[in-house]
């Protein structure tokens, strides 16, 4: 059984007010619980509640924790200098990510923390924290984590957390390969079929999730003027959750410009597109203080 | 003497295909399906073109790249990046760590193979 708690569900920027009060203006932050695993998915600017909620929950107990970081865009990272627990030094904290183009996992978040940017530098926090570039699949005693490359313009993972048996897909942040190689795609005389099987390995690796985590950033239609720049159009995703057999997928990444009232829309389109697409996939809203328990 | 390219990439079967273009181009095949092999062999072999995928297992192909650039005896060796990411910060970045060419899969292999003459002879006649 896996617990999965949603603190940050916006994607691009935090985008606190009024119109976002449901789903919640903070940056994508989720926390996953199964057995005694703190595992926490992007350190965006949600982090930070879930930082405090930690330390009343254990104000005194040492913690290990796990944040995995897709990719190191400011809406997956900015929340960690905010989390307090990194900052005690009985807690051990291992964050794990892809590299950058040109600078270690270690050497952005140490810049994210120059003082030029914030008043604390990372060498302040706990001594006990332990930064891993992803480079293989990992196991945390009886749990494992596999990771996935996505299209997107920044090396960006998706994660899969599994027991054995519950697995739960953390994949944010992706463009179909249909939709950045559609020139290739349309010359016949070359391998017209390939951003297809790009896309297939993709779909494999959802494949049979009790729990996706996916993004929701554009609508079809929106993603007509959008496309190239990294996400994915609602259509594809639930195509791909349909066709992977995900048993459950919480939309999320919300765009910034997108309220309250049209995540409900979106929410109700993804419905509807399961359904065209004879799938079973529960969709859901994922908002700041949703809690899905995966059996 | 023939000319020797050095194919690196995780996907299996595009490799097998890139390797049949070069070697029946009349060239001297290597390859790997990693970056941290694709740097141990370029050291061995030292060949004339590198061609890297970019997301590779252990080393990505902007770290070899970076590596091979950092290296004096690759002075004179092409690097070509090949992906299916189509992002111009990841085009950038490569021409920026030192690549000769970026080129997005899937690709046509004679434009690939005239692309990688152009840029052997380049770096072979450099200064």
């Amino acid at each position: 059984m896996m617990k999965v708690r949603f603190w940050g569900t916006r994607g691009s920027i935090a985008t606190p007010g009024p119109s976002t009060m449901r789903y919640g203006g903070n940056t994508s932050c989720v926390e996953l619980r199964t057995g005694n695993h703190i595992i926490i998915l992007d350190a965006g600017t949600g982090m930070r509640e879930l930082g405090n909620s930690l330390l009343k929950e254990f104000p005194s107990q040492p913690l290990t924790i796990h944040v995995f970081i897709s990719h190191t865009h400011w809406d997956h990272i900015q929340g960690f200098p905010f989390f307090l627990p990194a900052y005690q030094p009985q807690n051990t904290i291992h964050l794990y990510g892809p590299p950058g183009r040109d600078k270690s996992l270690d050497k952005i978040l140490t810049i994210q923390m120059d003082s030029d940017y914030f008043p604390v530098e990372l060498g302040a926090m706990s001594p006990n924290i332990h930064i891993h570039e992803m480079r293989e699949d990992i196991t945390i005693d009886d749990l494992t984590v596999r990771h996935f490359y996505l299209n997107h313009p920044a090396l960006c993972l998706a994660y899969r957390v599994s027991d054995g048996r519950t697995n739960v897909v953390y994949a944010t942040d992706n463009e179909p390969y249909q939709g950045t190689l559609f020139r290739q795609a349309q010359n016949p005389s070359t391998a017209s079929d390939f951003p297809t099987y790009l896309d297939e390995k993709f779909i494999e690796f959802l494949s049979q999730a009790d729990l996706l985590i996916g993004e929701a950033q554009y609508t079809t239609e929106e993603y007509k003027e959008k496309r190239g720049w990294g996400h994915s159009p609602l259509e594809s995703v639930v195509r791909f959750a349909v066709q992977a057999n995900v048993k459950k997928f919480a939309l999320f990444h919300h765009d910034p410009v997108h309220d309250d009232d049209f995540v409900d829309g979106m929410v109700q389109e993804a419905k509807q597109l399961t359904g065209l697409y004879n799938g079973t996939t529960e969709c859901v809203g994922a908002r700041e203080g949703l809690e899905i328990v995966v059996p | 003497m023939k000319p020797r390219v050095l194919i690196v990439d995780d996907e299996e079967f595009l490799r097998k295909m890139i390797v049949m273009g070069f070697e029946r181009d009349g060239f001297t095949v290597f390859q790997a399906d990693n970056g941290e092999d694709g740097v141990k062999i370029a050291r061995q072999e030292l060949p004339e073109l590198i061609l890297l995928d970019l997301v590779m297992p252990r080393l990505l192909g902007f770290e070899v790249c970076q590596i091979l650039r950092n290296d004096e005896q690759f002075s004179k060796t092409a690097v070509i990046i090949m992906s299916a990411k189509s992002y111009k910060p990841d085009m950038d970045k490569a021409a920026e760590l030192g690549a000769d060419a970026y080129v997005v899969k899937p690709f046509e292999m004679a434009e690939m193979l005239k692309t990688a003459r152009e840029h052997m002879d380049k770096r072979q006649n450099s200064k």
